[in-house]
């Protein structure tokens, strides 16, 4: 049976990337339970031996005060691992030996490892490891994550104490007459209550519980003596509080911090307290008047790479899917004997279109996790939050989701996996379910075109005052869920470590940036490519007219009759002709091909996969030399992320397409064309992104919040459209 | 320039809440008040009653040193914790 291995640590304390030294290979083994958050484990071995180690999320201290922290009081207390690696900042050891010493107290066998030991050298921190490791009963050992130092030592030190015999030394510290008193008493009913020490040590449950952990008191909960256990532990807690005059977390925490201090100034005979470059560098980039232009600088160049360095590599995925492959599996199935007919349709429309349709996200994704990474490993991100927190809190919304909103101006599913970066699981939903409303760059073809069509002279003003629509409604659904639905008793407290400034490491990075991806294809792929298949399929079957499988006109299919069917509902927002319901209905598997479906459905053009155009050699060279090309792109993008260019958007223009809209929005919206379009305009901005976002919200979020994200997105999408169209025609504008 | 906190407790006369320290000033912890969820998490930074710290500065965000690391603390949470200053 393999040895398990807990990895615990303060968030930033380097924690996730010595777990990626130590284990190789990061593997997600699904969430933690009732979370969104990922549970990561990987295997490692030493001494002939085969280990599991668990990454758990990052934590302070082990009375849990987010429902994240709780994951790892949780997995602690009912799995007991058999070793618990607890990770230190070394240049900050008074603020990790917190977690430290509760680990001890518990009577785990600990392995702590001393990270960013290059960090305290530097400022001339001298830490005694062979006296902290006797003062903590546990083996010390130097590690610097981030070059892989010290691992392998951390490997053979885990296995060594997993080897032990002896049982572990639990720490014991000494609270103090009054609380000692009470820990007495309840040690003796613990004893009773779990006589085969599940949970660990009685004195230590005893402390956990009179601190306030509700984690452990549940477990005991679920004991005949639980009810007696809760009522003894509240009654302690308030007479405690009575005797001394301060809450029982205080009183612990002090004279575990009193413990702390003497501890540090033993093991590294405290050094002069200096003023660091990073003072300095903090007061800058926190500063209520520099701090927000310099965070709008960094956002716009994470949103320009994000966009533009990886554009060009989509373009490449696009053409090759949609050119070279798609004919390759053309004649691939006319040569074993099944070409031309439904089948073809179906692989070539419907699968391959799909596969498509989840790979150009590939190169966005990685473009954004890389700059998420850097800013992450760099210790920015943290003092980016400090500075939005302040106007976002006013609103309801917590100051990290100013990133994955702004990142919903790219792109919806990058936004979505980007609130990873937010604190708690509460957090992240909110964030989750407001960043659709950002305007996507998907979104503003539409615009554009209607815009041009209708609003010719102040068609900048309308595009424009479409962003600022789906700003506005973002921070209001924000709002409205912070005080109903997410709203917390006591919010979460903007109290917030600022880590150490570093540069990047790009093995860490790189890691990050592929884990994520990966999990983009797996977790979100699947769903993308079902649902091109379904339209695919109301595409081709046919309800009415003579077509055949595969082979029927739009308004004859499955397709027609859904949208025909949706246009009922559309009608009173001015535009429920079936062309336009059914550009919205595919505009639900991406905003891309709203306006191409739109100059389908209005028959002005009509893409046919050609079956002989090129031989498969030429095929591949083409596919080499524009990849090469896209590389080219991507290198000359990069200094253009810092200058500002003009927005560079082709629609297709023909006169003809515009007068078929035009005549359409006339006909539908009574002669209120113009209120008609700007209505249109704004049920794109506000329903549902696309298929691929909702497949990522899923990933993230479950199946049931992504019920409840597309049913607000469609009523918040349909009544603000009612409301301007409805509303244009009371004021009798347009 | 005091800060504008609404005020919890009765301060002593060397005692103020974190908003109102000097720049730059050592101040001694005295007392947090607060939600729970407040008082575990500064716990656990190891601000504690007794604890020592640097102001960096007081706030907007307030920012302070303990330990070698630096923690933003917002404009609610430093009303929170009433300090006093260490002369050195």
């Amino acid at each position: 049976m393999s040895v398990t291995v807990a990895i615990a640590g303060a968030p930033n304390s380097g924690k996730t990337t010595l777990f990626n030294q130590l284990a190789g290979v990061r593997e997600h083994v699904g969430n933690w339970p009732g979370q969104t958050v990922e549970r990561v484990a990987g295997r490692f071995e030493a001494r002939d031996e085969e280990f599991t180690v668990v990454d758990l999320p990052g934590t302070y201290g082990l009375v849990a005060v987010s429902a994240e922290e709780a994951i790892s009081t949780r997995f602690l207390i009912e799995e007991r691992p058999d070793v618990v690696v607890s990770v230190c900042d070394a240049s900050n050891l008074a603020g990790s030996l917190h977690l430290v010493a509760q680990i001890a107290e518990a009577g785990f066998r600990q392995v702590v490892a001393l990270n960013m030991s290059d960090v305290a050298e530097r400022r001339g921190i001298d830490i005694d490891d062979a006296l902290l490791a006797r003062e903590l009963g546990a083996t010390v050992v130097p590690t610097v994550a981030r070059k892989g130092t010290g691992v392998d030592e951390l490997a053979e030190a885990i296995a060594a104490a997993a080897s032990e015999v002896t049982s572990p030394q639990q720490l014991i510290l000494d609270y103090g007459a009054v609380v000692e008193r009470h820990i007495g008493g309840l040690s003796s009913t613990i004893t009773e209550c779990d006589a085969a020490s599940h949970f660990g040590p009685a004195r230590w449950s005893a402390v956990q519980m009179l601190a306030g952990d509700q984690v452990l008191l549940r477990s005991f909960e679920t004991k005949p003596c639980g009810p007696r256990m809760v009522a003894e532990v509240t009654r302690a807690r308030s007479e405690i509080t009575s005797e001394v005059g301060f809450d029982v977390e205080m009183v612990l925490a002090e004279r575990r911090f009193a413990w702390i201090t003497h501890l540090v100034d033993t093991v590294t005979g405290s050094p002069e307290p200096r003023t660091f470059l990073s003072d300095r560098l903090d007061l800058i980039l926190t500063n209520r008047w520099l701090g927000l232009p310099i965070f709008f600088a960094v956002m716009w160049i994470v949103l320009r790479f994000t966009a533009d360095v990886t554009a060009p590599y989509l373009d490449w995925i696009d053409a090759t899917i949609s050119g070279p492959v798609s004919r390759w599996a053309v004649v691939l199935l006319g040569a074993i004997g099944i070409g031309g007919g439904w089948f073809e349709s179906l692989i070539v429309d419907g699968v391959l279109a799909g596969v498509g349709g989840v790979l150009v996200f590939v190169p966005v994704l990685f473009g954004l996790y890389l700059m998420l990474a850097i800013l992450e490993d760099s210790g920015y991100m943290a003092r980016a939050a400090a500075v939005a927190d302040r106007t976002m809190r006013a609103v309801g919304i917590p100051g990290k989701s100013f990133l994955p909103m702004m990142v919903g101006f790219g792109c919806t599913v990058p936004a979505i996996y980007a609130t990873r970066t937010l604190d708690s699981p509460r957090d992240r939903l909110l964030t989750g379910l407001i960043t659709p409303f950002m305007s996507c760059g998907a979104r503003l073809p539409v615009y554009v075109l209607l815009a041009s069509v209708f609003f010719v002279g102040s068609s900048g003003t309308v595009v424009f005052s479409m962003y600022l629509l789906g700003i506005s409604v973002a921070v209001l659904v924000g709002f409205v869920l912070s005080k109903t639905a997410l709203k917390e008793e006591e919010p979460s407290p903007f109290v917030m470590v600022m880590p150490e400034f570093r540069a990047p490491s790009a093995r860490t990075i790189w890691a990050l940036a592929s884990q994520r991806t990966g999990a983009f294809i797996k977790g979100a792929g699947t769903l993308i490519v079902a649902a091109s298949i379904v339209v695919w399929a109301l595409l081709a079957i046919p309800v009415g007219g003579d077509g055949t499988l595969g082979d029927t006109e739009p308004e004859n299919s499955a397709f027609g009759v859904v949208a025909e069917t949706s246009a009922t509902v559309l009608e009173p927002l001015g535009f429920g002709e079936w062309e336009q319901s059914g550009a919205l209905i595919s505009g639900f598997v991406a905003k891309e091909v709203v306006v191409s479906t739109m100059a389908q459905l209005y028959s002005v053009e009509d893409r046919q996969v050609e079956a002989e155009t090129g031989s498969f050699l030429s095929d591949v060279g083409e596919i080499a030399t524009s990849f090469v090309t896209a590389t080219f792109d991507t290198i000359r993008a990069i200094p253009s992320v810092i200058g500002i260019d003009f927005l560079d958007i082709d629609v297709e223009s023909s006169t003809g397409f515009h007068n078929a809209i035009r005549s359409s929005f006339d006909a539908s919206s009574g002669g209120h064309g113009s209120l008609a379009a700007l209505a249109f305009m704004v049920f794109v901005l506000l329903y549902t992104p696309c298929v691929a976002s909702v497949a990522a919200f899923r990933h993230e979020f479950g199946t049931k919040w992504m019920t409840v994200s597309i049913t607000g997105q469609m009523v918040i999408a349909w009544v603000f459209a009612f409301l301007v169209f409805q509303g244009g025609l009371l004021l009798g504008v347009g | 320039m005091k800060g504008d906190c609404i005020q919890q407790g009765i301060h002593g006369p060397n005692q103020m809440t974190l908003d109102e320290a000097r720049r730059d000033a050592r101040v001694r912890v005295a007392r947090i008040t607060g939600g729970r969820r407040l008082v575990h998490r500064l716990a656990a930074l190891g601000i504690v009653p007794g604890a020592e710290l640097s102001v960096i500065r007081p706030r907007g965000p307030a920012l302070i040193s303990i330990g070698g690391a630096h923690v933003a603390v917002g404009r609610g949470e430093a009303c929170s914790i009433e300090v006093e200053e260490v002369t050195r």
